[in-house]
């Protein structure tokens, strides 16, 4: 006997009456109506009391008939039309998860755990594929400078530019609320939170966390006070505290903290600290009293949304960049100008050594000092000069190496130029003293005449002339070591006259003594005639003959050609101390002086 | 508006945070309590009838060693509540302790007294010899008040007196 037999044994069993009251109606029915909508919307009703009235009395074996059909059922419906399954299954299936992880929460997760792993997995691998593409097709992208700049990171820091590429393409942090607090109260100062995010009771999460904060700190650091409360976290939240004296900063993000954040939140607490800590420490819990709008502005900053904080970072890189780049171009261009600088140094302190000797000024002499090398052009008229030029620069030149583009030129000195020439060289020499030198240019040839004290000064004077081009003949007239000799006339008892032989006295002196020469050449020498008498006798006659020798001889030097102007005379009716002696005629005479006048 | 910070102080079991529960509009879980020692709520006062001001009031845990209460807690508050137990004495005599604490962290901040548990005091006389010894006994506290958490006996009074003390 199969299943069904069975049921319908179980069926009807019982109710055969009532099978045969239905075989009997059906029979009616069926003879009243071939319509099977008839029929069966008169079995129907019957139908379900039956099988509610059979299921009441032996659920248990009914369960055990249907259970093999039902999975068979089930299957061929699913075959058939899954989508309908489907939308009366899915309400249950959610209440049956929910339920079943309320319940088993543990046995869910193990099952579930190696199949997550592999989703997981899949998930990942899927999105690093994407990424990776995304990655491709940025190094692919055109030459830019962001590539370029990329690409030098990468070299510099030894990581892929692949990883660089990653680290930008990870999603920033997201400010979400900046909590401004009064440290010691506790009490919100402000409060800014990006739309959509605002804070709930902020003055109580302030409160809250500054009883955290001390709590930890007071717990924490008991034997060091430096230490600070700097973060917590709760899942994907961070609250970032930046603490200074009298207040401290408690921002909200998702995501974790970062450096260049941390960096922002100190600067913008330093900035608010800085402005306005009096006002801050001094917060008695009333906001009017503050800047509240300004230091609002300020909190802001901080919440600036993902794409400005990314745009202001890459700003911030670029800047670096720049900063990088303005470093180099100073520190080349302070090398640039130390070089220069020392250059232009040394250059000036060749140019004022040249300058110290006149010769070189008469010629246009450049003098261009580089790094490497010093070098000089120009014209010079005689090799003399350029040698001198060379062994003068050779000092200066230390690691650089001279080169010498200086030219000779051979051509014939103007008059001008000789004469500028000469006057150098002769006003060097007569700076010493004693030395008393003129030239005449005649032509090429040069007339010197004058008195020189040493023959090695006169010596130099002819080797500069001679080096002169230009100058073909040098004609000296120059006498050494004058000494300016004065002269004594003595004169007998009573006498004044100036005799032939006082005559050949004073011109042999005039001769000898060179006195025409010396008048010429020491315009600040003069000459002095001094009478004198031995002071016996009468004064008159003592002043009469001292006047009467000096005026005599006065005349006669005048006579002889010597300047009115560069001659006088005294007479004195006694001789000078120094002048006695046994011999009485050495009182009586003439003193021929030379003086040095004042003019 | 103006914000003021309030603390409460007193012994263990005094019945502070039951006199928060019962004045606060908003209040942390009271698992923060046993956790950190301190329980924040909020509360705004109507001064007049333009004058708003909201207290921020740090319910200190009490504890039988008054040295253990953490300084940072007490510091910066504008307002101190001293909360005793009217029916256990030791609880009483530690109320100059507790002012003495706070008078030495906080300068011139002004201080009331809650003599709290009033509704199991069966005799008036008890209560007023324990008002009268108070009186006596303590220095800068602006009112002391008899309240009860139970049936709210003087807790606006006791938290709109400190509130105008703050305000003065």
């Amino acid at each position: 006997m199969n299943d069904y037999e069975k049921l319908k044994q179980l069926l009807f069993e019982e109710e055969r009456h009532k099978i045969d009251e239905l075989e009997l109606l059906l029979k009616k029915s069926i003879e009243e109506s071939t319509d099977a909508t008839t029929i069966v919307e008169k079995i129907s009703p019957l139908l379900s009391d039956i099988f509610s009235k059979t299921i009441e009395q032996n659920k248990a074996e009914f369960i055990a008939i249907f259970a093999p059909l039902i999975s068979d059922m089930l299957q061929s419906t699913i075959q058939d039309s899954s989508d309908k399954i489907a939308k009366v299954m899915s309400p249950i299936i959610s209440l049956a998860i929910k339920d079943q992880v309320k319940n088993e929460k543990d046995d869910i997760v193990d099952a579930l755990y190696p199949v997550i792993g592999n989703m997981i997995s899949k998930f990942v691998s899927q999105s690093f594929k994407e990424m990776i593409n995304e990655i491709n097709t940025k190094v692919q992208s055109t030459f830019s400078y962001e590539t370029l700049k990329r690409k030098m990171i990468a070299k510099i820091k030894g990581v892929s530019e692949t990883e660089l590429l990653l680290q930008s393409s990870t999603k920033l942090n997201k400010v979400e609320s900046v909590f401004l607090i009064h440290k010691e109260s506790g009490l919100l100062v402000s409060e800014r939170s990006l739309e959509n995010h605002e804070s709930i009771e902020p003055e109580m999460v302030a409160s809250m966390l500054s009883a955290i904060r001390s709590f930890v700190n007071d717990w924490i650091s008991k034997n060091s006070d430096s230490l600070e409360l700097n973060e917590i976290e709760f899942g994907n939240y961070t609250i970032y505290l930046e603490v200074a004296g009298c207040c401290y900063l408690a921002v909200v993000l998702s995501g974790t903290s970062n450096r260049a954040l941390q960096n922002k939140i100190t600067s913008v607490l330093e900035f608010l600290v800085k402005k306005y800590s009096d006002a801050i420490a001094n917060f008695e819990g009333d906001k009017s009293k503050l800047d509240l709008d300004e230091i609002n502005k300020h909190l802001d900053t901080l919440l600036e949304n993902e794409s400005e904080v990314s745009a202001a970072q890459k700003e911030k890189q670029n800047y670096t960049f720049f900063w990088i780049l303005g470093v180099l171009v100073f520190a080349a261009l302070s090398v640039y100008f130390y070089i220069s600088y020392s250059n232009q140094t040394l250059q000036e302190k060749i140019e004022r050594s040249l300058h110290e000797n006149p010769h070189f000024n008469l010629y246009d002499i450049s003098i261009d000092v580089g790094y490497k090398s010093v070098v000089i052009a120009g014209k010079l008229p005689y090799e003399s000069l350029h040698q001198n030029l060379l062994q003068s620069i050779k000092p200066f030149l230390t690691r650089r190496i001279l080169e010498d583009k200086i030219v000779l030129a051979y051509a014939p000195l103007t008059v001008e130029e000789i004469n500028k020439e000469l006057a150098i060289a002769f006003a060097m020499l007569n700076i010493d003293d004693g030395n008393r030198i003129r030239y005449k240019l005649n032509g090429n040839s040069v007339t010197i005449h004058g008195i020189i004290k040493s023959k090695k000064n006169y010596d130099k004077v002819l080797s500069k002339i001679s080096s002169i081009e230009g100058i073909r003949q040098i004609i000296s007239d120059v006498e050494y070591d004058f000494s300016q000799n004065g002269l004594k006339i003595y004169y007998g008892v009573s006498k004044s006259k100036l005799t032939q032989e006082k005559m050949n006295l004073l011109d042999l002196w005039i001769k000898s003594s060179k006195v025409r020469k010396t008048l010429e050449l020491y315009n600040d020498l003069n000459l002095l005639v001094m009478g004198f008498s031995d002071g016996r006798g009468a004064l008159q006659k003592n002043i009469y003959y001292a006047q009467e020798r000096a005026k005599k001889v006065y005349k006669y030097l005048i006579k002889k050609g010597i300047p009115s102007s560069r001659i006088s005379f005294i007479a004195s009716p006694t001789p000078l101390a120094e002048m006695v002696n046994e011999k009485s005629y050495e009182g009586r005479l003439v003193q021929i002086k030379w003086i040095k006048n004042d003019n | 508006m103006i914000t003021k910070k309030v603390i409460l102080i007193g012994d263990f079991a005094t019945g502070k945070t039951s006199l928060i529960r019962r004045y606060v509009d908003n209040q942390f879980s009271d698992d923060y309590l046993t956790t950190i020692g301190v329980k924040i709520s909020k509360k705004h006062v109507q001064i007049s009838q333009e004058l708003e001001l909201q207290l921020m009031i740090w319910d200190i845990e009490g504890r039988t060693d008054l040295k253990e209460t953490n300084p940072a807690y007490v510091l910066g508050a504008h307002g101190v509540i001293i909360v005793g137990d009217s029916t256990r004495q030791a609880s009483i005599d530690n109320i100059p302790l507790h002012l003495k604490l706070a008078q030495k962290l906080l300068k011139n901040v002004p201080a009331v007294v809650a003599l709290n548990k009033v509704d199991l005091l069966t005799e008036d006389v008890q209560m007023k010899s324990i008002v009268s010894y108070l009186h006596d006994s303590l220095e800068g506290v602006e009112e002391i008040f008899e309240t009860s958490a139970k049936d709210g006996r003087n807790v606006e009074e006791l938290f709109l007196s400190l509130s105008k003390a703050i305000l003065k």
